[in-house]
């Protein structure tokens, strides 16, 4: 075995040092890049989630608001509209709505002419119990024929950046 | 070798500036969402037989207005004699701390002198006001409103007029407080303005 003096043996462990501080500090980046790459990751993924477009509902049959309770449906996602009477302009109705497979944190309706702008028309629903809302409104104008309405469910869910909307039809005086 | 070992981490570096940057990207593009409430109401300077009235006149008085018009059947009578019933209803110190504004959105019909005698009909303290279409335009839009012209021909009246009913009630400050129905009680619509009158 050949003699290594003292001073070889320390210049080595300086290298073996010097080796271990790089691995280190090469670990250090590696940690906190992978850190990085899955926050952001898991950000991206968390942002694409909230803007995602809420679903199209569609009539499930035809109804009218006020004798029937009303259908939307989209895929597994079940939303109904019913009211206590007939609606008409300057009354007050009570609309209640059920959510099926619909997180709502709260929900707007808004009552709006089809064609027309009639002012703006809105309540806040009270939740009644786990998937059931309700809400009274007056439809406030004064209109001289019948037209056709939209009653606007916006369903909205803190967790997304857009509200689910569904819609129903009506005629009222 | 020294090349081989770095090559995962040179990925990895790359694939998190990518994620960092398309993530920064995103965000700043991203479409923000729509605000949850409407901020309605607001001054606006309408002409009365006496010259123009604007909002901010009465301020520290409880406002309440509506939107009508003279020709308007039924409602629009309904609205002012529940509002004239409230305020002579109301204690006599709280009296001259109310007023009510009646703005006509048919001003081909409703002169200021015309809006002057229907309202005084009603009570001293109610005012008619109305402008021109565009000044018009600019209150209902502020209030949230709406109305429109309904030709008749085969009335007397020539044409009507659909609009919003519903009685805005707006704070000492100016600001829009809160909304009654035209066919609310007058006790409803004293006790909606007592809410809002200063407390002496």
């Amino acid at each position: 075995m050949p003699y290594k003096s003292p001073e070889m043996h320390s210049r080595r462990g300086r290298r073996v040092s010097r080796r271990y501080k790089k691995r280190q500090r090469i670990r250090i980046i590696v940690i906190t890049l992978l850190i990085l790459f899955i926050g952001g990751l898991v950000s991206l993924i968390s942002v694409l989630k909230k803007t995602e477009s809420s679903s199209v509902f569609h009539l499930d049959h035809e109804c009218v608001l006020g004798e029937d309770t009303c259908v939307a449906i989209s895929g597994e996602q079940k939303v109904t509209l019913s009211a206590d009477e007939k609606p008409e302009s300057l009354k007050i109705i009570t609309f209640t709505t059920t959510l099926t497979n619909i997180h709502a944190d709260h929900i707007v309706l808004d009552l709006q002419g089809k064609k027309m702008f009639m002012g703006i028309n809105q309540i806040d629903m009270k939740k009644v119990n786990d998937n059931t809302w309700s809400g009274s409104i007056e439809m406030a104008v004064c209109t001289t024929g019948s037209m056709t309405w939209l009653a606007s469910l916006l369903i909205h869910d803190e967790s997304l950046a857009y509200p689910t909307r569904a819609e129903f039809e009506f005629v009222a005086q | 070798m020294k090349n081989n070992a770095l090559t995962p981490l040179r990925g990895l570096i790359i694939f998190t500036f990518l994620i960092l940057v398309g993530l920064g990207v995103f965000l700043f593009l991203k479409p923000t969402s729509l605000p949850k409430a409407i901020q309605l109401g607001g001054d606006f300077t309408l002409q009365s037989a006496d010259g123009p009235v604007s909002l901010s006149d009465y301020r520290g008085k409880v406002v309440a207005m509506y939107i009508g018009y003279s020709a308007c059947p039924d409602v629009c009578p309904t609205a002012l004699a529940i509002m004239r019933q409230a305020f002579v209803s109301l204690p006599p110190e709280q009296q001259p701390l109310v007023a009510g504004l009646f703005v006509s959105v048919d001003p081909e019909r409703d002169t200021p002198e015309k809006l002057k005698t229907y309202t005084q009909f009603f009570h001293p303290a109610l005012t008619g006001v109305t402008g021109t279409k565009s000044e018009i335009d600019e209150v209902v839009a502020l209030y949230g409103a709406f109305y429109r012209r309904i030709n008749m021909e085969d009335s007397a009246m020539g044409y009507a007029v659909d609009h919003s009913s519903r009685i805005y009630l707006i704070g000492p400050q100016g600001k829009l407080r809160n909304t009654i129905s035209h066919n609310a009680s007058p006790s409803e619509l004293i006790e909606a303005l007592q809410a809002l009158l200063p407390s002496s």
